[in-house]
């Protein structure tokens, strides 16, 4: 048998730096802070400290991409991340939906929207756990958000460059 | 007959038994001892606590705060308002009359409230919810989740705090598994009992004050 | 005696006695024997299984559905919860005054709803009370046990309050007014008297220790568990206003007509609840039980006996008010051995042969209290009994010792024999001065 490992601790989650990446993401604090408290505060202790190790540094990317447009990537629409409540209690409406929602605008990059294979990835995305299913929104948003800076960004070629040519005396390869 | 003649008759604690489950035990520890303290005074509100005492530690906690000096309830719903904040679905796990109350005169009237109808004490749940001429509705264990939602909070009773632990019903323990707390955007234990409980407590079970979104003192 | 003579009653009174010893299975015994009516008539060349349920007082019944529907919506506008809580609070909590309230609201509330209903309305509440207050087994029993007689009593009192003033009702046997007139006065000399015997007499509080804490700590949570409770008068007034209008059936709409469309609109007052009632509150097990228990009794009737019970009786070489004593005694027995249900359907029978030679409204309104009085008897001999056993042994009441107190076959027998007595002699003072005063 092997031998028992403990919960790998926890110490370094801080819920209010992944409450501040989150803030354009979700707007209301109370929502947010659900949002969190599910991210953060659910489930077994490996999965909380993987989903902040990881929205964190996509946080951090976001930043130095310029920080992050969410309004701009919430217009180009969003699916809603439901709660898994026994199908027979659902309720029909929008009441039974976690404040996050899933923006589409990133999974268009990977297949064409309304079609059977994006419906595929964001059932994929918002399935199991509420800890998965918000982590993965979350990093749905941060990645869209860099994916948009990135875009902005002119293409290498065009960029000027202050560095002075030199001539190189060796041939061009064929 | 004066009030120190006054002996105080067996089987209060059958009659304690009787309405705690539809009152609250902490409502209904109040209620005896107002009502023992008046007939017989202090000397027989101690031997109610030594009498129901042991089988009830919050008319214990009550009883023992009276003869401290404790003599009026404080209700005050506001900060469980706060905690509440902008949800539109309210679901209460547990009964406590005089605190629901006050809980209903204030919230908004736009906010659904329910009430998970189960309990270790034979309760005529007709009863109780009549008293809130329909404001409250009522839901089953089973069924409770129906009400769950971005927008929806569990409210239950806390019976005193001692440093990062409180104790509530056992029921806040069955409703609020693992799968609920992420269904709920809040869940906010009230604090009921000012005393502090010197005994173990029966009928209900010791949590941590962190597993509550909001803890509301009461005092 | 010829061969249906004998076989219909045997099938009619194994079948009654089979359900008196498992009423477990009562509804499977009842319509099994009703089946074998039906079978042995046919073979007899009685009639057939249709002929049989087209006899069937089928009125009785919608009668039956429609009043314990109207209880239901009664039930809803809480006014039975508040008027037992202001009872408690203008009893102070005195034990001696509880029985006596108690037994009195259980009267009125017995003429206007099924005794079911009643019991379950006001028994848990009082058991709950009895825990606050602090009682005896000996209060037990003779306040619970005055509590059923009062409710049978009530029952008797109006035509809608039992099944078998129910049945007179619907049969065209007597008015609405001409029961009441005659039974409501009747039933209450004898609420009087029990209570009188029990309350001042037995005196059940004797023993209990009043101490002004149980009566504050009483009034003080009744007061609390009904704080805020109130009288709904949208779901009182139909149901109130369906009851007045069984009056109407006087003037020429049928019983059972003015109990459909009444009992109809006291539930349209609230749709959905109406549905609801409708759907989960319909007694079908009482209305399964009864037709059961008719097509029974048509059998037996068309076998003749009913009507040679009857002309035995009134060939008895006594006279003709000592007839009516020995039929109100044997309803009285009857009910006692076999409930109220069939010994009102089969002495109806016998009944209606008697009412060509005596005054019909002495021998019906006679019939009925000498039936309250033998579903006084026993606990067994109606199912309030049991139901009332049931509650008591759920409520788990104990004393201050911390001894269970109960409430069973035994612990009633003393006020069963004393209520039997009381209204059998009523019924039979009644059917003394009926006779002689032509009422």
């Amino acid at each position: 048998m092997p031998p028992h490992r403990s919960a790998p601790s926890t110490a370094f989650i801080d819920p209010s730096r992944i409450d501040a990446i989150l803030a354009s993401a979700v707007p209301d604090a109370e929502d947010r802070a659900f949002v969190v408290r599910c991210i953060l505060g659910e489930g077994p202790a490996h999965h909380r400290g993987v989903n902040y190790v990881l929205l964190r540094l996509l946080g951090l990317l976001v930043d130095r991409l310029g920080g992050a447009d969410m309004a701009a990537l919430r217009e180009r629409g969003t699916m809603p991340v439901p709660m898994k409540v026994p199908p027979h209690l659902e309720r029909q409406g929008s009441l039974m939906t976690y404040p996050l929602a899933l923006p589409i605008a990133p999974l268009s990059e990977l297949a064409p929207a309304a079609t059977p294979e994006q419906s595929a990835m964001v059932e994929c995305l918002s399935d199991g756990p509420p800890q998965h299913a918000l982590a993965n929104a979350a990093m749905v948003w941060l990645i869209g958000a860099a994916l948009d800076r990135i875009g902005e960004r002119p293409p290498a070629s065009a960029r000027t460059s202050t560095r002075p040519r030199t001539k190189s005396s060796a041939p061009p390869k064929r | 007959m004066t009030q120190a003649d006054v002996e105080l008759p067996a089987g209060l604690d059958q009659a304690f038994g009787a309405v705690a489950g539809e009152l609250g035990q902490a409502t209904s520890s109040w209620l005896f001892v107002r009502a023992v303290a008046r007939c017989a005074g202090d000397r027989a509100v101690e031997g109610l606590a030594d009498t129901a005492g042991p089988q009830f530690v919050v008319l214990d906690a009550v009883a023992r705060g009276w003869l401290a000096g404790v003599r009026e309830q404080v209700v005050d719903p506001r900060p469980v308002l706060e905690a509440i904040g902008s949800a539109t679905r309210l679901v209460v796990v547990g009964v406590e009359a005089t605190f629901l109350d006050a809980l209903v005169a204030r919230i908004n009237p736009a906010v659904k409230i329910a009430m998970i109808a189960h309990s270790p004490f034979a309760v005529d749940w007709d009863r109780v919810l009549d008293n809130y001429g329909g404001r409250v509705e009522r839901v089953d264990l089973d069924t409770f989740q129906h009400w769950a939602g971005g927008k929806s909070a569990l409210l239950t009773f806390a019976y005193g705090q001692n440093d990062s632990r409180t104790i509530v019903a056992p029921l806040w323990l069955r409703a609020c598994g693992a799968d609920v707390r992420a269904q709920f955007r809040a869940l906010v234990g009230w604090n009921v009992l000012e005393a502090p409980m010197n005994l173990y407590p029966r009928w209900l079970v010791e949590v941590d004050v962190d597993s509550f979104t909001h803890f509301v003192p009461g005092t | 005696m010829q061969a249906p003579q004998l076989i219909l009653p045997a099938l009619l009174v194994v079948t009654l006695v089979i359900q008196a010893i498992w009423p477990r299975y009562r509804l499977l015994v009842v319509l099994g024997g009703a089946g074998a009516s039906c079978l042995a008539t046919s073979v007899l060349g009685l009639g057939h299984a249709a002929q049989l349920l087209s006899d069937v007082p089928w009125d009785v019944l919608v009668i039956l559905v429609g009043l314990g529907l109207v209880s239901e919506v009664l039930v809803e506008s809480r006014v039975f919860g508040v008027m037992a809580m202001r009872a408690c609070r203008w009893s102070g909590a005195d034990p001696r005054k509880i029985s006596l309230l108690f037994a009195v609201g259980m009267y009125s509330h017995g003429g206007l709803v099924n005794n079911l209903t009643a019991l379950l309305l006001i028994l848990p509440m009082l058991l709950g009370l009895y825990k606050l207050v602090g009682v005896t087994q000996r209060y037990v029993t003779w306040s619970i046990g005055l509590l059923l007689v009062a409710c049978n009593l009530g029952g008797a009192a109006t035509p809608i309050g039992d099944f078998p003033a129910v049945l007179l009702l619907g049969g065209g046997k007597m008015t609405f007014t001409a029961y009441l007139v005659r039974a409501l006065p009747t039933t209450l000399v004898g609420l009087v008297i029990l209570v009188t015997l029990v309350v001042y007499g037995v005196r059940p509080e004797r023993g209990l220790s009043k101490s002004p804490v149980s009566a504050a700590i009483t009034v003080d949570t009744m007061t609390a568990l009904y704080r805020n409770v109130r009288v709904d008068r949208r779901m009182l007034v139909p149901a109130a206003a369906a009851l007045s209008a069984m009056i109407v059936a006087d003037k020429g709409a049928t019983p059972e007509l003015i109990c459909w469309i009444g009992a109809g609109a006291a539930l349209l007052v609230r749709p959905s609840l109406g549905e609801r009632l409708i759907r989960r509150k319909v007694d079908m097990e009482a209305v399964l039980f009864l037709l059961g228990l008719f097509v029974m009794v048509v059998a037996v009737r068309r076998s003749g006996v009913f009507g040679s019970v009857a002309r035995g009786l009134v060939a008895l070489p006594i006279p003709p008010v000592a007839q009516l004593v020995v039929f109100v005694l044997s309803a009285g027995l009857l009910t006692a051995l076999f409930s109220a249900g069939p010994s009102m359907a089969s002495l109806l029978e016998v009944g209606d042969v008697l009412a060509r030679v005596h005054p019909p409204n002495a021998v019906y309104v006679g019939l009925a209290l000498g039936v309250c009085a033998g579903s006084s008897l026993f606990t067994t001999a109606a199912t309030s009994g049991p139901l009332a056993q049931a509650l008591t042994e759920r409520a788990d009441l104990r004393d201050a010792e911390g001894r269970p107190l109960r409430f069973g076959f035994v612990e009633f027998l003393p006020v069963g024999i004393l209520s039997f007595v009381v209204i059998e002699a009523i019924a039979i003072g009644y059917c003394l001065l009926a006779v002689q005063r032509g009422w």
